[in-house]
């Protein structure tokens, strides 16, 4: 199986998506904070006066993630902001360092970690692991209890 | 027959709906006038008829084109009765108005969603469509069409040459006017070949009320040559001495027409005892004419905009603002680096720029508002409906329905203030008999009055029913354990009635005893905050119940306050707060677990949004120990509310946040101040209710926030 990704990289571990889901990648800057959202929403802000809710990826996908926390000081910083469709809405996911886009190719099959996890496949002797963005939304709007029209 | 569908992906389908619903409103509005003529025992207006008879002969070519052969059978088979109604061949009475109001919310129904075969909507559209449709044909079969009585020329003194130019429509109205003891004028003006149409549309306003413009007749060429002679025929109930009175100046009436023997007394107008309700919207006479005019004006210049249109406009004008406030800031540079010169040439570009900037948004803003009228009249139809199902007669009176308001709300506002008119009806208006024992007229009233108040349009409903029982309400609120017997004796009326919008506060069993009051207002409550807006409620036991809604005038931009809270700022609108307190904290009190503040004679509980926030936003430090408090209000809520510090005074452009936050309560949208920074905007209304009876949120300590003190 092979298929168009982009590639980046968050706190130190390789990810991909299927680039049909990305609409375009922006340079980061400070999310407004929604006091009474879930965890995984960072908070909102604004491309070219378009309001985007940012998740914080690492939390959604069970990785301790330092941006939610008081620790966001120290966490390494964020670059890149990847706007991600889905349904009616973009959202967006803040990343340390986009790696580019490329094919996958021979995709490995992971067993055990979610629907959201596609596969991974070796980027220069490092694993990369190929996020399914659709489900991996469904999986955040689930557990926000959020309905969103995909 | 096929049912009526119409394909989603088809183009026309869309521009289909918006002039559909156009016409639809314009039969609605036709109807009401024509009932309320009836229902007075006066002569309908022609004018009122024909503007019926244009709509449903233009809904039918419409609906023809897109083969909906229901609605099209439907309007053909109504426009011919009605057209015999012109013609003098027919009667009108409520039983075909009663069709026309249904045809009309048939209608109204399919324009919902005709691209869902399945919805409801359509389907009862349909049924409803057919079964007028069999009522219709069932008719028209067994009665035959009524020939003139006699011929206008032998009754009438007009020259042949006029009578040869008469419409048959037009014969008829003379006809039905000399039936009704009417005079008959003739009258002359010279009038310029430029205007004819608008001289004459305002001479039928003039009329309105106590006389008809028939028709008019070219005599001759006038005194100039851009200019005709003009004779125009008008009854009127008038004696000529009264007729010459009330005409305006520039008229000259030429001849009375009637002969005395042409008069009679009999009526062509059918009247029914069977009349319930009485609808008048816009009562105010003085204003008739002028709203006319207007809907006349934009009936010929109105152009259709698709509001999504507006938003990347509206969005460039909060990117130019953005552009405005970069170059304040370079002017503001400059001045310091001493370049005095330059620094005023920007000050006085950013005044300009900021001139032009404000008529450019208020200009779109203007595009986006409506008049809350086609609200009021599809209102009417249904509290007309809503009166006779209930068996009560019902006047619904509504002034100032020429109020605007942004068209997001037009579109929105409608089934809530339907719900609470219904309710009124259903439980609060009493049986004639119960109204009889307690001196009330036999017909009850539902009044709405409309104004604009500030930044906000102000909708209040009231009727003369039964009012709430508070001690039935107090009764309730104590069995589903809301409070304590001893909590709910303490609460003042105002207090107690708050529990009418709690959700599943009513059921049906409390609908009978709390005369119905709260059944669903939950979802009213919940409908008009999503709006921006807040409700509240009176009521006098047995003198009646009024609701007051408070909407924001535009949904788009926004006057807000910035605040500052534990590092990040966020926004207030302005309309919201009543005032700004710098506290001590002396005058906090503590009471029960909560906290109040002490300001002047008024003790207001008070809301920390430091403590609040405290989950995702660390409360900083404060230098003082003064506080900074907004006094904030929602409808008759007043409140006091911790911030670390107040920011300034912006227009901004809202903007919705996306569907992942939709469920959020405390923010109704973000805006952009510029320089990438983007703040929350709160709902003043949502945040007030945290409040509500000892909401966790407000237990909370404020000693900790004076502890950690202000804003960096």
């Amino acid at each position: 199986m092979s298929v168009d990704v982009l590639a980046f990289e968050l706190f130190g571990v390789l990810y991909a998506c299927d680039s049909v889901n990305v609409s375009e990648v922006v340079r980061y800057k400070s999310v407004a904070v929604v006091p009474d959202a879930h965890p995984f929403v960072l908070g909102v802000t604004s491309v070219r006066g378009r309001i985007i809710t940012v998740f914080d990826l690492a939390s959604a996908l069970d990785v301790v993630s330092p941006l939610g926390s008081s620790a966001a000081m120290s966490a390494e910083p964020m670059r890149h902001l990847i706007l991600l469709r889905y349904g009616s809405e973009e959202l967006g996911v803040p990343i340390s360092r986009i790696l580019g886009v490329e094919n996958a190719e021979e995709l490995e099959l992971l067993a055990g970690v979610g629907p959201h996890v596609r596969g991974a496949y070796l980027r220069f002797g490092r694993t990369c692991i190929v996020l399914s963005p659709v489900l991996l939304f469904e999986r955040i709007m689930a557990q926000t209890g959020t309905q969103l029209t995909a | 027959m096929e049912e009526d569908w119409l394909p989603p992906e088809d183009p026309q389908t869309a521009s289909f709906c918006a002039e559909s619903r156009e016409i639809t409103e314009r039969l609605g509005r036709a109807l009401l006038a024509l009932e309320a003529s009836l229902q007075a025992n006066e002569r309908f207006e022609h004018a009122d008829l024909n503007e019926a008879f244009r709509s449903l002969h233009t809904q039918k070519s419409l609906a023809a084109m897109l083969g909906l052969q229901t609605m099209a059978s439907l309007a053909h088979e109504l426009e011919s009765r009605l057209d015999k109604v012109r013609l003098g061949q027919a009667v009108l009475d409520l039983v075909l108005l009663d069709q026309l109001f249904d045809t009309a919310e048939a209608w109204t129904l399919f324009l919902q969603t005709p691209w869902e075969k399945e919805n409801a909507a359509r389907i009862a559209s349909q049924e409803l469509q057919q079964r007028l449709l069999f009522s219709l044909r069932a008719v028209s079969a067994q009665v035959p069409p009524r020939r003139a009585k006699e011929g206008v020329e032998r009754t009438l003194m007009l020259p042949p040459e006029s009578l040869a130019v008469l419409t048959e429509a037009e014969e008829a109205q003379i006809r039905s006017a000399m039936a009704q003891g009417e005079e008959l004028y003739q009258l002359t003006q010279n009038l310029d070949l430029t205007s004819i149409e608008v001289t004459l549309d305002a001479l039928r306003e003039e009329l309105r009320g106590w006389g008809q413009l028939i028709t008019y007749l070219p005599l001759g060429e006038g005194a100039t040559p851009d200019s005709l002679e003009v004779a125009v025929l008008v009854s009127s109930r008038e004696s000529p001495e009264s007729f010459r009175g009330r005409l305006p100046d520039t008229w000259a009436v030429l001849d009375l027409l009637t002969p005395v023997s042409a008069r009679s007394s009999g009526s062509l107008v059918g009247s029914s005892d069977e009349a319930l309700a009485d609808f008048s919207v816009g009562t105010d006479d003085a204003r008739a004419p002028l709203a006319r005019d207007e809907l006349e004006h934009q009936a010929r210049y109105a152009v259709r905009v698709d509001l999504r249109k507006l938003e990347p406009i509206l969005s460039s004008v909060g990117e130019l603002a953005i552009v405005k406030n970069g170059l304040l800031a370079l002017g503001q540079r400059l001045q310091r680096t001493g370049d005095r010169s330059s620094s005023a040439m920007i000050r006085e570009l950013h005044r300009a720029f900021e001139r032009e900037l404000q008529r450019l948004q208020s200009g779109i803003l203007e595009v986006r508002l409506v008049t809350l009228a086609q609200v009021f009249e599809a209102l009417s139809r249904s509290v007309r409906q809503a009166a006779r199902d209930a068996n009560r007669p019902v006047q619904l009176i509504v002034t100032g329905a020429d109020t605007e308001v942004d068209k997001l709300i037009v579109d929105q506002i409608g089934e809530p203030l339907l719900h609470v008119l219904r309710n009124a009806i259903d439980h609060g208006i009493e049986e004639v008999a119960e109204r009889r024992a307690l001196g009330k007229p036999d017909e009850g009233t539902l009044a709405i009055n409309v104004y604009q108040s500030g930044g906000r349009v102000m909708i209040e409903m009231e009727d003369d029913g039964r009012g709430v029982e508070s001690e039935k309400v107090r009764a309730r609120i104590v069995r589903l354990g809301l409070a304590t017997a001893s909590e709910a004796e303490a609460l003042s009326e105002r207090e107690l009635f708050v529990f009418l919008f709690e959700p599943g506060f009513s059921t049906r069993e409390q609908a009978s005893t709390l005369s119905g009051r709260g059944v669903g207002l939950d979802v009213v409550k919940t409908r008009v905050q999503r709006l921006g807006g807040s409700i509240e409620i009176r009521s006098s036991r047995n003198i009646g119940t009024a609701f007051t809604l408070s909407l924001p005038v535009t949904l788009a931009v926004l006057r807000v306050l910035t605040i500052h809270v534990s590092g990040q700022i966020f926004c207030v609108p302005l309309a919201a707060i009543d005032e700004l307190v710098i506290a001590e904290d002396t005058q906090l009190r503590r009471e029960a677990g909560r906290m109040f503040l002490q300001h002047r004679s008024e003790v207001l509980p008070l809301l920390s949004l430091p403590t609040l926030f405290a989950a995702r936003l660390l409360p900083r430090m404060r230098r003082t120990n003064k506080l900074s408090l907004l006094i904030l209000r929602s409808g008759a809520t007043r409140a006091a509310v911790l911030v670390d510090a107040f920011g300034a005074q912006e227009e901004v452009v809202v903007k919705p946040l996306g569907p992942s936050l939709a469920h959020s309560r405390l923010f109704s949208g973000a805006a952009d101040l510029g320089q990438a920074q983007l703040v929350l905007i709160l709902d003043v209304a949502s945040l007030l209710e945290t409040n509500q009876w000892g909401a966790g949120t407000f237990d909370t300590d404020l000693r900790k926030d004076a502890s950690m003190d202000g804003p960096a």
